[in-house]
């Protein structure tokens, strides 16, 4: 099977060079050319026409540092007519090639780098844990502010903060003072700018306001010199007629303006503007120093030649104009502008590269210039099902892109077609057919992919400037092109080979940057723990929770225990017996020992005895030793007595 | 006296006092402030630790007459106030006055003597005279008292009664010193510093100069805004749960006063709340009784003082 299957290929391959060959010899002698068909004789004529038109900028003014791809192109500069000063910095070029520099040395240099590391991760770590004990410890503070231990003085006893104004916004507060000074009345407009400026610097984390605390203490905690300054000055101005029974006049209020101004809109506004010119400048310095601009019409690696040489050959050519991902599927019926893809320019990621394929085999033509390891695209490329070429019959003029499929036996040599390479390359690329060879591997091969075509070049030194204007390399380009069979053709552009990405995360994790999203992700959460909450809007504080009955007993009865005050207890839950107990009582009665007597079916004699012993515990006494057993006997009186609920509730 | 040169003296003093007394800035202020506030103070604090020095610094800047009591469990009454003994010349009774009549009294570990003969200054504190055998005889002016007491012994101590205590203008507490003032004072010593000789001290004030300077710090305003929030620190000691007996209006009136001396140091006519603040636990730790139960759980007059504090808030200004 793998036999026939060989021999098949190999027959195919025959096929098509011999095709190719007797097809590009007879395009140059066919002069009477459609103007619709590839010209292989023409082709070279055409890129002289365009040479002569001033597009040989490449040769005649190459840039004065070549690219490397162009670099790799320096052979064939020699072979080219007119590009004695390429050739002259192709020289040179290779004169000034650095060597690389000898970085042993840095090996010694590895066990201060480990340390530096550690000591990066260390400030990184410290970093990032500094705000969190900071917060941490705010957090514990601003707690002990709102919420005050239980036996702390009820918040609500307080006077209400009704002399804050209810605005927060710094601005609002500025707008309010502006209209009071407006109106006249300047002392509310001095006392606004204060807690306008108060609010800002609030805002900026310098100081934090609290009911409790005094205008000096905002003055002394605020860290900016600047801003202390500004606020000291408007704290004196404003105490001295809120507690000094000075009459604020418009001299004071402008005064206290302009402070305020600075501290509320002054000092951001001249950050921002700072930072904003601070940015522009950098960023012109950064854009200055990338060097030289490299036109690209002069570039002996550029494409220009190719995008001009196509038209003049009578094929409609045209950029892509989206992601080569979104491409739209050839409709049955429809042909589809052949597609232009040179990988050194445009890399494909794994979508595009899914897409494309699905694309040909759906009746696209695709033409790709490799570009660095082929394997694994000719690879993803062949795992489809591949359709039996057929071959077609032989037309001996001009190739017309219109006929189906023009196929030889024998693919010819590169140079068979006058065309020559500066490196060269071949392609690996299983059961496809050669369509030229260099030596005796091939340099362009095409395979046909369910109702499309592949045609693959090893490399992109035929689409170059400099690839195009060595004699016959045009020629055998358009002959390798002729096999696209289309009047259009459409070139991707560097960015279509990246497919858009679906949401932000994906663009980043794309970017290689997942690590460090994760990581950013963490520290915003870090610093919203830290610092996001005091943005939060203020939520009433719950009132304070009391705690259990069971557990304040056993709490006061393990103090009791611990310091050795029965008498106290007993004393003290006397009186609390006897209140709830008399409360309990109906009405008119005063012999509360008989009434319980009665209620806890008790001899009265021991009720009363039980109850005297217990009244006449005084808090200060010493122990007498039957403090605990006088408390047990009146705990349970008092439960007897209270057992069932027909007795009289305090209403 | 005008505010600015209350200003300059207050300065002068403090700056004086200063280059005996090294890192009790606290204690200076405190005590200059209680005496210009026509009060008396109680200092606690370990021996050692110059309270002693701040007085007499103070009597000697002051330029104010100083004596000195040690407090001992045998001292009688009239060891302190003076008494009539027969004079053999004139066959009458005559007054011989006790160390008490004096500008600046220094009643060093005052709680060490019984609580009779501690009371025999409740009337030279409160009224400014001492009453024997049924005469009154007038204090000089300026009369100021300053106690001390050590917190750490209380073997053979008699401690003040609230009433007296309440007679304090102010308890200041004095902490053992940083290490690096721990280090310069024993240099100033290496360099020949002597605590007894305090002659390189100048007085910056005459006794008159202080009652005018007295005069000044009560014609500072006050405004309803700093006294409402002043009574209203006081009456939450008496509403907090863990104080058996809070501040009486007595310590409202003191921390006006302290508050005055404070504004007119600064140079100001007026009482903010950043004067009284500070001035809170000074005026009020002596003043308040905790409930036993808090004492046992180890909770000071300070911690609650600044738990009142912060449930209090200061007067602010209607924008």
């Amino acid at each position: 099977m793998i036999g026939r299957r060989t021999q098949a290929a190999r027959r195919r391959a025959k096929l098509a060079a011999t095709t190719v060959a007797i097809t590009t010899i007879l395009l140059g002698l066919a002069g009477t050319a459609r103007a619709t068909s590839l010209s292989a004789e023409r082709a070279d004529d055409d890129v002289k026409a365009l040479r002569d038109d001033g597009r040989d900028g490449f040769c005649s003014a190459p840039p004065e540092r070549l690219s490397e791809h162009a670099a790799e192109l320096c052979p064939m500069a020699k072979e080219v007519a007119g590009c004695e000063a390429l050739v002259a910095r192709c020289k040179g070029e290779v004169a000034e090639k650095p060597k690389a520099p000898d970085v042993s040395f840095l090996e010694k240099l590895g066990p201060i780098a480990q340390v530096l590391m550690w000591v990066l991760i260390a400030v990184m770590i410290v970093g990032i844990g500094y705000p969190l004990l900071l917060a941490i410890l705010k957090a514990r503070r601003d707690q002990a502010v709102a919420d005050p231990e239980p036996d702390a003085p009820r918040p609500s006893r307080a006077p209400p903060p009704e002399e804050l104004p209810d605005e927060t916004e710094a601005e609002v507060l500025m707008l309010r003072a502006e209209e009071h000074r407006r109106r006249g009345d300047h002392a509310r407009a001095i006392f606004a700018y204060l807690h306008a400026s108060l609010r800002a610097l609030d805002r900026r984390e310098q100081i934090r306001i609290a009911p409790f605390r005094t205008h000096g203490e905002y003055v002394r905690a605020c860290r900016d010199q600047a801003a202390r300054a500004e606020l000291r000055a408007i704290v004196r101005e404003v105490e001295e007629v809120r507690f000094g029974g000075a009459t604020a006049t418009d001299e004071t209020s402008s005064r206290v303006a302009s402070r305020a101004a600075l501290l509320v809109r002054g000092l951001p506004l001249t950050v921002m503007t700072v930072t904003m010119l601070l940015a522009l400048v950098l960023g012109l310095v950064g854009c200055g120093s990338s060097g030289p601009k490299l036109q690209r019409a002069n570039d002996p690696a550029g494409d220009d030649l190719f995008l001009e040489l196509l038209p003049k050959q009578g094929v409609k050519l045209s950029k892509e104009r989206g992601a080569l991902s979104s491409l739209p599927l050839p409709k049955a019926g429809e042909k589809e502008p052949a597609l232009i893809v040179d990988l050194a320019r445009v890399p494909l990621d794994d979508d595009s590269r899914d897409h494309l394929l699905k694309w040909v085999k759906a009746g696209g033509v695709l033409v790709i210039a490799a570009h660095g390891p082929w394997k694994a695209l000719g690879y993803e490329l062949g795992s489809g099902d591949t359709s039996e070429l057929t071959v077609p019959p032989l037309d001996l003029g001009t190739v017309d892109i219109n006929d189906d499929e023009v196929w030889v036996d024998e693919s010819p040599n590169l140079e068979e077609l006058h065309g020559g390479l500066a490196t060269p390359r071949s392609l690996v690329w299983e059961d496809a057919t050669p369509l030229a060879r260099v030596g005796k591997e091939p340099y362009a091969m095409m395979k046909l992919l369910g109702k499309g075509r592949v045609i693959v070049l090893a490399d992109d030194q035929l689409f170059t400037n400099l690839g195009l204007a060595r004699h016959g390399n045009a020629g055998a380009l358009v002959a390798l092109l002729s096999h696209m069979h289309r009047h259009e053709a459409r070139i991707a552009r560097p960015e279509d080979g990246t497919s858009p990405p679906t949401s932000p995360f994906s663009s980043l994790m794309r970017a290689g940057m997942g690590l460090g999203l994760w990581h950013a992700l963490a520290a915003v959460f870090i610093l919203f723990i830290a610092v996001g909450t005091r943005a939060a809007r203020p939520t009433p504080t719950p009132p304070p929770q009391r705690r259990a009955f069971t557990e304040h007993v056993e709490a006061t009865g393990a103090l009791y225990a611990r310091t050795k005050m029965a008498p106290h207890a007993l004393a003290a839950y006397t009186r609390w017996v006897d209140e709830r107990l008399r409360a309990q009582m109906p009405r008119g009665g005063v012999d509360l020992a008989a009434w319980v007597a009665h209620r806890a079916k008790e001899d009265e004699a021991s009720v009363r005895a039980t109850f005297a012993r217990a009244q006449s515990a005084q808090s200060d006494e010493k122990p007498r030793g039957d403090e605990l057993i006088v408390l047990k006997k009146l705990g349970n009186l008092y439960a007897a007595a209270t057992a069932d609920g027909n007795v009289r509730r305090r209403s | 006296m005008d505010a600015n040169r209350f200003t300059e003296t207050f300065t002068n003093l403090r700056s004086q006092m200063a280059r005996v007394v090294v890192g009790q800035e606290e204690l200076l202020d405190g005590v200059l402030g209680a005496v210009l506030a026509r009060g008396h103070v109680l200092v606690e604090g370990a021996p050692g630790l110059g309270k002693t020095l701040v007085a007499r610094a103070l009597a000697a800047a002051l330029g104010c007459t100083f004596k000195r009591i040690q407090f001992t469990p045998d001292l009688m009454p009239s060891d302190v106030t003076g008494s009539s003994i027969l004079d053999r010349h004139t066959s009458g009774f005559t007054f011989v006055p006790g160390p008490i009549f004096t500008q600046l009294l220094l009643a060093d570990e005052i709680n060490r003597a019984p609580a009779k003969t501690q009371s025999s200054l409740l009337e030279a504190m409160q009224d400014r005279q001492v009453t024997v055998d049924g005469v009154s005889r007038q204090l000089p002016a300026p009369f100021a008292v300053i106690a001390t007491q050590n917190p750490v012994e209380s073997q053979g101590t008699y401690p003040l009664p609230e009433a007296q205590l309440d007679r304090f203008l102010v308890k200041l507490t004095v902490a053992d010193p940083p290490a690096d003032v721990e280090r310069t004072i024993v240099r100033n010593h290496a360099q020949g510093f002597d605590p007894a000789d305090l002659s390189t001290l100048t007085a910056v004030t005459t006794p008159e100069d202080v009652v005018e300077m007295q005069r000044h710090a009560q014609t500072i305003r006050v405004d309803d805004a700093i006294i409402g929030y002043i009574v209203e620190l006081v009456r939450k000691t008496r509403d907090d749960r863990t104080i058996e007996l809070g501040a009486s209006p007595r310590a409202s009136i003191a921390l006006m006063k302290t508050a005055q001396v404070i504004a007119a140091s600064e140079g100001r006519a007026f009482v903010t709340p950043d004067d009284v603040k500070p001035m809170v636990k000074p005026v009020l730790r002596h003043r308040v009784m905790l409930h036993p139960d808090a004492q046992l759980q180890g909770i000071t007059p300070d911690a609650r003082i600044d738990e009142i504090l912060r449930a209090t808030p200061v007067p602010r200004v209607t924008g």
